[in-house]
């Protein structure tokens, strides 16, 4: 019988789903070590390129809520939604909804909250849906003066991965009443850290003198920042946080895309997008930070809403793919993503929008559930390895 | 072209490489499609060595190094046919794939793993790799002790350990295929 040395074990290894890998800790103490090496899980992450989408249904009642996997083909097509095990808050007598921010190498960012029956209690988790485990984040409360807890307004969330710190990092904005004047409103902004285990307040400032809503349901990450919409008096601008010098800054928009919605990001540019009954219009800012160089590169006909979009690229295609989540008729409880088989040239190699970063804007305290939120993110399965215990 | 992969002569007149396996055969073949065994390529790259020396392939069995030239030069032919145009590239990576296919399908375990120990001494990236795929598909749904059959190792867990990480990830153990 014929015996494989350990190195090419481990190259079988890594073309293994996660599950399998799982299970076969149990093979051998050596398997055991060979699955949990973190060189292993990287090289893993590299082997398996499959991209999925990963869901939770929609305007559903149920308890805990239900999570499906769609996975996506190399030809872009999408697969059947599967269901997998949903994260599970520590609590089980909590009724909590959940919402997710962003994912990145098969991590997903959770928002668990739980309405104003049970205080308005928020919480973030960090979930590996293939391995089935999720590590809670610590509350922070907000930084204020007073120490007596403040009215939160708004609370903007953002998921990444740093690769210089190999690290995985949450943004908060967090927007509220100043105590000392009940017109004024306060921001608060900071980072938490994964390998630390702690959050860190950033010390540059939201650069609005007006008052401002973030209003884009997402945040999307290109040219070393993530970038959100923001609405205020003089109209609509984009805010962008610099990863490396934690740096805000604000970009003007032609005055055309003052209405548009979402960003996204293709060949690695800046995208906005809206849609209209008819169509669906993408522009893309050419030259970074220049504000004339916005124009439209593509008109998408569709003949219905698109909630979302998601571009991904064939691997040295040259094409665009675009997948679009549609908004499903207020009957259909689970919104059914479906391929827009719209196909364009475009020149240079398109990236795969996959470490999305996603905004959830808390309701007024008093509604008790967000009125919209994310509850789509592009995903990879991985055996990422969430430092400490985990759920 | 010969088909049956023992001894072809290629009468292509070009230049010919010979290699010679654990039990003394001897095969020639095309220096294209011997460059694709990283090991040949760098025997000579060795500066003095005459493209006439016969290379030795200690660890190499003739059957599998038959089954390798036979599928080195398949692969070599294929990468001539693709180029700029995407369709034939579409067309050359499905006739490659249905290569790899063909290759394994008939493969015994014992025969699929003694194809990755010659990719592997031999060099040859695209074909270990896509073996290794074709060895985790075959796994993938196996219980931990077919498993163990298979890559022929010990279970040294104590019946406790074993029994503790069972029972912690007792749901990545549904729907495994019965052995």
């Amino acid at each position: 019988m014929l015996i494989l040395p350990q190195e090419l074990i481990a190259e079988i290894l890594s073309t293994l789903p996660v599950e399998s890998l799982v299970r076969f800790q149990c093979v051998s103490k050596a398997w055991l070590s060979q699955i949990n090496d973190p060189y292993f899980i990287k090289m893993h992450l590299h082997t398996n390129r499959q991209r999925s989408l990963i869901g939770r249904k929609r305007k559903s009642n149920r308890w805990p809520e239900e999570y499906y996997l769609v996975n996506i083909s190399n030809e872009d097509r999408l697969g059947d939604p599967v269901k997998i095990f949903p994260p599970l808050y520590r609590s089980e007598n909590v009724k909590y909804r959940t919402s997710v921010i962003g994912s990145c190498n098969g991590l997903v960012c959770i928002l668990f909250f739980c309405n104003r029956k049970y205080g308005s209690h928020y919480e973030i988790g960090i979930w590996n849906p293939s391995i089935r485990k999720h590590r809670r984040v610590p509350f922070e409360p907000v930084d204020d003066k007073h120490k007596q807890g403040v009215r939160v307004n708004s609370l903007n969330l953002a998921f990444w991965y740093d690769p210089v710190n190999t690290d995985y990092k949450v943004l908060r904005i967090v927007k509220f009443d100043d105590p000392e004047s009940k017109t004024k409103s306060l921001e608060e902004v900071q980072v938490y850290s994964l390998k630390a285990h702690s959050w860190r307040r950033i010390e540059d400032q939201l650069p609005y003198k007006e008052p401002f809503i973030i209003s884009s349901s997402q945040s999307v990450f290109t040219n070393g920042a993530l970038h959100w919409f923001v609405t205020s008096a003089t109209g609509r601008t984009i805010l962008a946080f610099d990863l490396t010098t934690e740096k805000f800054g604000v970009q003007t928009l032609p005055f055309t895309l003052h209405s548009f919605g979402n960003l996204m990001v293709l060949e690695g540019s800046l995208c906005a997008y809206a849609y209209t009954n008819q169509a669906t219009g993408v522009w893309m800012m050419k030259e970074y930070g220049v504000t004339s160089s916005w124009s439209r590169v593509h008109t998408v006909p569709l003949t219905f809403f698109y909630r979302q979009l998601l571009a991904f690229s064939k691997d040295g295609k040259k094409q665009l793919s675009v997948i679009g989540i549609k908004l499903a008729p207020e009957s259909d409880n689970f919104q059914s993503p479906e391929t827009c088989q719209r196909r364009n040239q475009v020149t240079g190699i398109l990236p795969v929008q996959e470490s999305g970063a996603g905004i959830l804007p808390v309701p007024e305290s008093g509604t008790g559930r967000p009125n919209s939120g994310r509850d789509i993110a592009g995903f990879r399965p991985s055996r990422s390895y969430l430092d400490g215990p985990g759920y | 072209m010969a088909n049956n992969g023992e001894n072809p002569s290629p009468d292509v007149g070009g230049k010919t490489v010979k290699l010679k396996a654990d039990d003394g055969e001897i095969f020639e073949v095309e220096e294209a499609v011997a460059m694709e065994l990283q090991t040949v390529k760098s025997f000579f790259d060795d500066d003095g060595v005459s493209y006439d020396t016969v290379v030795p392939l200690l660890n190499v069995s003739s059957t599998a190094l038959a089954k390798v030239i036979q599928y080195c030069r398949r692969a070599v032919e294929l990468r001539a046919k693709s180029g700029d145009d995407e369709g034939a590239n579409e067309k050359a990576r499905e006739e490659r794939e249905g290569l790899e296919a063909e290759l394994v399908r008939e493969e015994s375990d014992e025969g699929i793993k003694e194809l990755i120990l010659a990719a592997n001494y031999l060099n040859i990236k695209d074909m270990l790799s896509f073996l290794c795929r074709a060895v985790g598909d075959r796994i993938k749904n196996k219980s931990v002790e077919y498993v163990r059959r298979f890559f022929v190792l010990e279970n040294d867990f104590s019946p406790e350990e074993e029994e503790r990480t069972r029972n912690e990830v007792a749901w990545a153990f549904e729907g495994v295929d019965a052995d």
